[in-house]
């Protein structure tokens, strides 16, 4: 069978085309193979290429998110900052507001300083009354003409007067929108807040702050701090206006307490110049009087001796009582002249240092009889160690014999009459009593015990006369000598005279005579 | 051989007062007639002349350079009101004082070049310990007023300082330099002959966000990030719930989160607080902004803050090799101040407890710090930063 033959080209290239077909298959496999890799190995590339990209973007997904929540927490932090910075602020000026009652100073004390650390730029205080309306107390710059015409309007505006009365605060955070435009219409800040200033007696006036317009806005925690520095500026307004009043009030009383004082020192020279007339008086008339009786005393005396004739015995006894009542005029007179001499400064008291205890038991002996009438007992207790004490003994001895006689006389047969003495070495003087068990005294005669004739409306003094001069004389020898006396009573049991008499007069004062003084 | 510190601080609020009570609390501790140098810092109420001219009937300093702050840090306290003086007198150490002002008729670098050029002629001697400089902090490229200074200085010598500023408006930086004030000036201080110095700087703020390019930047100006106007960075984080930024207090944002730019030379970011916002987005820097670096959004908080504090006592006290200084210079960036929610205590408190409680601390907050990067070893690199922690020891 014949096959089919090919005709051999003299250069056969079959096999070579076979072989580059192979070949060029097998690299084309290869090739493929190799790019359909590559391709693989680029999408992953792309692919993680994506996913940076989205990671990238996600990481400002999130740093968004970083710097929102951080810019909150820096405005939450400013305003925290702020709030500290107020309060320290508020804290500050309350101390110092507090401090003063003056009220220019006050207004003073809300300086920009003040403004500056509450967030401000602008401040303004207005006070406020019912008559004058508003008045300009600080500014901190607002343009002159805009508060004038705010003062005016703001002034006659009753409804905004009333809102303040009620404690409102307006601001650019929670006024309404007219309110807000007519405020920042009139002194020109975008974010402000006014708080009245209000007082027990109603709006004082009120504080304005507020901030231009590239400002941050005002916040609530703002309000808060304005409206605790206005209650804290009324309460100083409002104290150094009852610091005013008061202040005027004293004024007012210390020229009455001036003007009743002048009227009482003159009332008193009056007094003084009245006593010293009587006293004048009582010692010129004495003098007129003594002669006389003198005279009469001695014819009276010449006549009962006979030597001018026998009289009768009638008259003997006539003369007699005429004798003994010129001796009682004559103890009136020269008591009446003594008083009136010590008052009068013109006796002089002749003091010497003594030992007191001759003089009392002298007294004793002198009135034993009268003691004995009545069966009393007169007992003295000194002190083991008296010490001398300087006093002029004429009068002394008128100031024991004038107590102890009234003891005798006010006290009943069988009583006790006790002359006691104490000493206080601190105040360097001794301290005499003089007591008896006898009637006692009424509080109400207390009072008077001491004045010229005044005597105690009592049965014995209405049967026993007296003058009623002998404890007002009695007093004033005491204080001539730098002493006080006093009495203690208690009706039906008895009573006390006290009186103190210093060991020395050296380093006394004169003035301290007559000083009046009880325990 | 002796050198005394005192430090004397006043917030009578009659500045001339102040400035009199201070100087009287220098002058009584250091028991002199007159004084080698001052460094005065004063709140914004306190940059007076005739408080200034008492200052110098007082204490007499033969150099005295300062400037206004938001804020006096003392041994004790921080005060945000009044006018604190540290005073020296020394026979050993000695100084050299210069300013410079109309800083805006030159050229940056050759206003730093002059000042310290002024600052060498008036010291007078080569051995030179550091040198403390402020300067205006609203000057645009203030990167430039630094190199300016450490060409003329020696890039060698220990430099530090700050921009001072107001209250904290950034509206106004002033300076004293001898018997006056100066606006937009430089001021500065160079010291010699003491033994030792250390300085340290740092920074706590962290990366947020996904990096993004600076593909275009022109000096201090960052013009457009990932292809977009630089402030988009800010709008993309801020713009969620606002239409435009104002709404957002931008001015507080941009403080509290500065710009981190990541540099292939440095371990830490570089920390930038934009200073302003130009009408196509660009956004205004305090220092030199180098193109193509990524850029970040930075945070910070309390804990990293304090932590920052702590690593830079350590680190002083590492580099003062158990010597104590005669007093240590704080310059903190009041954008921390504010990170830590205005608590002055713990700055103070740190370093007192790693230097211990009888060193003078005195010092300020500033907008921008001049300062080595991380520690002295670093002093090749000194350069403006922002946002930092820097302290100064001398002894």
């Amino acid at each position: 069978m014949p096959g089919i033959s090919y005709p051999m080209h003299p250069f056969d290239i079959t096999p070579l085309l076979l072989g580059l077909n192979v070949t060029l298959i097998i690299i084309s496999s290869v090739l493929a193979y190799f790019f359909i890799g590559k391709s693989e190995d680029l999408k992953d590339l792309q692919s993680s290429f994506k996913k940076i990209i989205n990671s990238f973007n996600e990481l400002d997904e999130q740093a968004k998110l970083i710097v929102k929540t951080d810019l909150e927490l820096n405005k939450a932090q400013e305003e925290l900052d702020r709030r500290l910075i107020g309060l320290s602020t508020l804290q500050t000026l309350s101390r110092t507001i507090s401090r003063t009652l003056d009220e220019q100073e006050i207004f003073r004390k809300i300086d920009k300083t003040i403004a500056t650390e509450l967030g401000f730029t602008h401040l303004l205080v207005l006070s406020y009354d019912e008559t004058n309306g508003f008045t300009i107390r600080t500014n901190l710059g607002i343009d002159p003409v805009k508060i004038e015409q705010a003062r005016t309007e703001l002034g006659l505006d009753l409804q905004f007067l009333s809102a303040l009365k009620d404690g409102m605060i307006f601001s650019s955070l929670n006024s309404s929108q007219k309110t807000k435009s007519r405020i920042i219409q009139l002194l020109e800040n975008e974010h402000f807040i006014l708080s009245p200033l209000l007082t027990q007696r109603g709006v004082g006036g009120l504080l304005f702050v507020g901030n231009r317009y590239s400002a941050p806005a005002v916040t609530a925690g703002d309000e808060e701090l304005i409206s605790i520095l206005a209650s804290q500026l009324a309460q100083a307004l409002e104290n150094s206006q009852l610091f005013e009043q008061a202040y005027h009030a004293s004024q007012t009383l210390e020229s009455k307490v001036a003007e009743r004082t002048k009227e009482l020192s003159m009332a008193l020279k009056d007094v003084e110049d009245i006593s010293k007339k009587k006293s004048e008086f009582i010692s010129a008339v004495s003098h007129e009087l003594r002669t006389p009786l003198t005279s009469i005393k001695g014819y009276a005396s010449i006549l009962m001796t006979g030597k001018v004739g026998d009289i009768p015995d009638a008259v003997k006894e006539r003369l007699g009582k005429i004798n003994t009542h010129s001796d009682n005029l004559v103890k009136l007179i020269n008591d009446l002249l003594d008083i009136s001499r010590i008052e009068s400064g013109r006796v002089e008291m002749k003091t010497t240092p003594h030992n007191i205890r001759p003089m009392l038991d002298t007294i004793a002996d002198l009135l034993t009889p009268q003691l004995n009438n009545k069966e009393i007992s007169l007992k003295i207790n000194l002190p083991v160690e008296m010490p001398a004490i300087e006093y002029d003994t004429t009068q002394m001895d008128r100031v024991f014999i004038n107590l102890v006689s009234n003891a005798i006389k006010f006290t009943p047969a069988g009583g006790l009459i006790t002359i006691n003495a104490q000493l206080n070495m601190m105040r360097e003087e001794a301290i005499f009593e003089v007591a008896d068990t006898g009637i006692g005294i009424n509080k109400e005669d207390l009072q008077r015990i001491f004045d010229e004739f005044y005597r105690v409306d009592n049965e014995i003094n209405l049967k026993v006369k007296g003058t009623g001069l002998g404890l007002a004389l009695a007093k004033n020898i005491v204080e001539a000598h730098y002493g006080h006396i006093w009495v203690t009573s208690t009706v039906g049991q008895g009573t006390i005279f006290h009186f103190t008499l210093p060991f020395q007069h050296k380093n006394k004062d004169p003035k301290q005579k007559n000083t009046r003084w009880h325990p | 051989m002796s050198t005394q510190i005192a430090i004397g601080f006043s917030k009578n609020s009659d500045p001339v007062a102040a400035f009199k009570d201070a100087a009287i609390q220098v002058k009584n501790k250091l028991n002199a007639v007159r004084i080698n140098a001052a460094l005065v810092f004063a709140t914004e109420a306190y940059m007076n002349t005739e408080g200034l001219a008492t200052l110098h009937s007082i204490l007499q300093p033969e150099h005295l350079i300062g400037s206004l702050t938001p804020g006096i840090l003392l041994a004790d306290k921080a005060e945000t009101r009044g006018v604190g003086i540290l005073g020296i007198i020394s026979d050993e150490w000695h100084f050299g004082t210069a300013g410079i002002d109309k800083l805006n008729l030159i050229p940056a670098r050759e206003a730093g070049f002059n000042l310290a050029r002024l600052l060498v002629a008036d010291h007078n001697t080569s051995n030179r310990n550091a040198a403390i400089c402020f300067y205006d902090g609203l000057r645009k490229n203030n990167t430039l007023i630094c190199a300016g200074i450490r060409e003329s200085l020696g890039l060698a010598i220990p430099l530090c300082g700050g921009i001072g500023l107001d209250s904290a408006h950034i509206k106004y930086t002033r300076h004293f330099f001898q018997t006056r004030i100066l606006d937009d000036a430089a001021v500065g201080l160079i010291i010699g002959g003491a033994s030792i110095t250390a300085i340290t700087s740092r920074q706590n703020w962290k990366p947020l966000g996904k990096p993004r390019i600076i593909d275009g930047a022109k000096a201090n100006i960052i013009q457009t990030i990932d292809k977009h106007p630089a402030i988009s960075l800010y709008e993309n984080y801020f713009l969620e719930n606002a239409t435009t930024l104002e709404q957002t207090r931008i001015n507080d944002i941009r403080l509290l989160y500065p710009l981190g730019i990541g540099t292939s030379k440095a371990r830490e970011y570089l920390i930038r607080n934009p200073i302003d916002i130009q009408a196509d987005g660009s956004i205004v820097c305090q220092g030199e902004i180098p193109a193509g670096s990524p850029v970040h959004l930075m945070i910070t908080d309390k804990t990293a803050c304090r932590q920052s504090i702590h690593d830079a006592a350590l680190d002083l006290r590492e580099q003062l090799l158990g010597k104590t200084p005669k007093f240590v210079l704080v310059l903190e960036s009041f954008i921390r101040r504010k990170a830590m929610g205005g608590i002055d205590i713990p700055t103070i408190s740190a370093i007192r407890d790693v230097l211990g409680n009888t060193i003078p601390i005195f010092g300020m907050y500033t907008l921008g710090e001049i300062a080595p990067p991380g520690s002295l070893k670093n002093v090749q690199a000194t350069q403006m930063l922002n946002a930092s922690l820097v302290l100064l020891a001398i002894g």
